[in-house]
């Protein structure tokens, strides 16, 4: 696959199949940068037009996925500048927590660790520099500490939620 | 008759809520085998568990639980998109409980230290078990918490119990936390523990020195400014760390010769040696030194008031991987200066403030061997340098930032200097 040249990589298309059977067209090049279909496609010579089942993923999800494998194909050949990555990205991860979970869960399965750092990093900031109720409510966390639980646990770490 | 039984077996290979005694003994024994199969797996999984997710009981080994536990680990590594299946009860649900502990896990690790992990424990049960995987605890800085106590720190090493991961501990700073806490630290990750920053720690002592020094991995040191270390620890971790980069022994109480040629001895993989104001090393020290850690990079002798010319020769001699070099307040003259510019051919930043002995003649050689690469000198207190030679360091050291000429004459060039530092990124202090 390295030996072929960029040009003609473009040309060849995949069909990437979600679970509710949806399926989106997408070059060659764009599909790869998702580990699974390059994996998939390792011991495969005919590829043009191939039909690929991408296990338990949902269209919604499977369309961003996609959007995000276009994004960083588009990226790699015209060297997209830092800023514009940033707002494109802060862009993209501007959805539903749900939403968020389920790429959080179809990028770990279809292993594109770019995808998965930048969905990872977005609940990250969510829970960053709030107080533990304040991300219980975030994420409708039910608190199952025992009174006496929660007494030690906070007597344990008083010292550092009070800093910051 | 007979055809019934065989639907009724294939039947249980789906539903397991047929009874096993309708099997023929064949198929008994091939459930049998899978049973076992199964604990077996199971034994092994949880064997790796306690170790690595810090709990501290095994798992129940009935059998009955046991294929519930197995079948839900198995469920989870495969799942895809599905759900976890301890929490599919009638609970309400938070959408987090999608995600597996492993993808919960892969959030935590986006975390920024300390504060934001010991908040994620005191959220839930399963936030707070998931907080004492060692794959969250690689590095523990209490930087910026300086007032966190002893009682603080036993806490959270009871609450750990052992840091197995750890590769980077920094209590610089740190004044409430006394040496029984700071030994303890090493003992529990003595395996992976790296980098290590003492640095102002007053609660470090020559006992928590020697704790650390069964760190056979350990590669940095800080100990600048630990009053309570001497001499006698570092002596006795530089023979058991081998494999140290960077030690630090800034304001280090009885800095000498002897412990310098031990230095020299074992560590030769040394890049960062930091010995300023040790009072008590004379050239003979630095000597010995400078045979045995050649892959030196950054070495700070400022304030070892017994130095000349004579270990800045040996420094030049055998260091020509030096970056960095404090000189400040050593009797360094421009003879030592010619030939370190001259043989230490990557020689970026100097500090040479109160160097009483260098001229012109010592810039020049600076200037004539670095110029294309220095990036920061320190000249303070130099008065036998001229404005001349000052105007040619900033007008032919292109990647000059930072020059300090504080307490020296330089009368005449504030005019040029606004023309060029308007042009370019340098400071230059007065």
């Amino acid at each position: 696959m390295a030996d072929v040249p960029p040009s003609q990589q473009s040309n060849i298309m995949l069909k990437l199949k979600s679970k509710d059977g949806e399926t989106f067209e997408v070059e060659k090049a764009v599909a790869t940068q998702i580990n699974f279909v390059k994996g998939m496609l390792e011991d495969v010579d005919e590829v043009d037009g191939m039909e690929i089942p991408m296990g338990e993923v949902e269209a919604s999800i499977l369309a961003k996925v996609v959007e995000f494998c276009k994004f960083r194909h588009q990226q790699e050949l015209n060297q997209t500048s830092p800023d514009e990555v940033d707002r494109w990205e802060k862009a993209f991860v501007q959805v539903e927590k749900p939403t968020l979970f389920q790429l959080i869960l179809a990028a770990n399965f279809l292993d594109v660790q770019s995808l998965l750092d930048l969905t990872c990093k977005t609940v990250a900031d969510m829970i960053k520099g709030k107080t533990p109720e304040q991300i219980r409510a975030e994420f409708d966390i039910e608190n199952d500490f025992t009174p006496e639980q929660l007494a030690e646990v906070r007597r344990d770490n008083a010292w550092c939620s009070d800093d910051r | 008759m007979e055809h019934t039984l065989v639907d009724k077996s294939i039947a249980l290979r789906d539903d397991d809520h047929v009874e096993i005694t309708v099997l023929d003994p064949d198929q008994r024994d091939e459930m049998q085998r899978d049973r076992e199969r199964l604990l077996r797996s199971h034994r092994e999984f949880s064997a790796q568990v306690p170790s690595q997710h810090g709990l501290k009981r095994p798992f129940p080994f009935e059998s009955s639980s046991v294929q519930k536990n197995v079948g839900a680990k198995r469920l989870r590594k495969d799942a895809g998109t599905r759900g976890r299946p301890e929490t599919q009860g009638t609970v309400p649900k938070s959408p987090l409980d999608v995600l597996t502990d492993d993808l919960l896990m892969e959030i935590f690790s986006h975390l920024p230290q300390l504060p934001s992990i010991l908040t994620i424990r005191q959220v839930c049960q399963r936030w707070k078990t998931l907080s004492c995987n060692p794959r969250l605890w690689r590095a523990l800085s209490f930087e910026g918490h300086e007032h966190v106590t002893s009682s603080n720190v036993k806490a959270l090493c009871r609450s750990m119990s052992t840091f197995p991961m750890l590769k980077t501990l920094s209590l610089a700073k740190v004044h409430g936390v006394g040496d029984e806490e700071v030994r303890n630290i090493p003992r529990t990750c003595a395996a992976s523990l790296q980098d290590v920053d003492l640095s102002w720690c007053s609660g470090a002592t020559d006992k928590s020195v020697v704790e650390f020094s069964r760190c056979p991995g350990l590669r940095e040191l800080r100990l600048s400014h630990c009053r309570r270390v001497t001499r006698r620890s570092v002596r006795i971790l530089a023979v058991r760390c081998p494999r140290l980069q960077v030690l630090d022994m800034n304001c280090i109480s009885g800095v000498r010769d002897s412990l310098l040629k031990v230095i020299g001895q074992n560590c030769p993989f040394l890049r960062v040696l930091n010995i300023a104001n040790a009072r008590n090393v004379t050239d003979e020290g630095v000597t010995h030194m400078t045979r045995g850690c050649v892959r030196l990079e950054v070495l700070d002798l400022s304030w070892c008031l017994r130095i000349s010319d004579y270990s800045v020769l040996r420094i030049a001699e055998n260091l020509p991987h030096l970056r960095e070099l404090g000189l400040s307040e050593t009797r360094v003259t421009d003879i030592g200066m010619s030939e370190l510019t001259r043989c230490c051919t990557r020689l970026q930043i100097l500090h040479l403030a109160r160097c009483v002995y260098i001229t012109d003649t010592g810039v020049d050689s600076i200037i004539s061997h670095c110029q294309k690469r220095l990036i920061s000198l320190n000249l303070a207190t130099c008065e036998l340098v001229s404005d001349q030679f000052v105007e040619r360091l900033i007008r032919e050291c292109p990647k000059l930032k930072s020059l300090d000429v504080s307490k020296l004459p330089c009368r005449e060039i504030s005019g040029m200097l606004d023309q060029i530092t308007n042009a370019r990124d340098i400071e230059v202090y007065f």
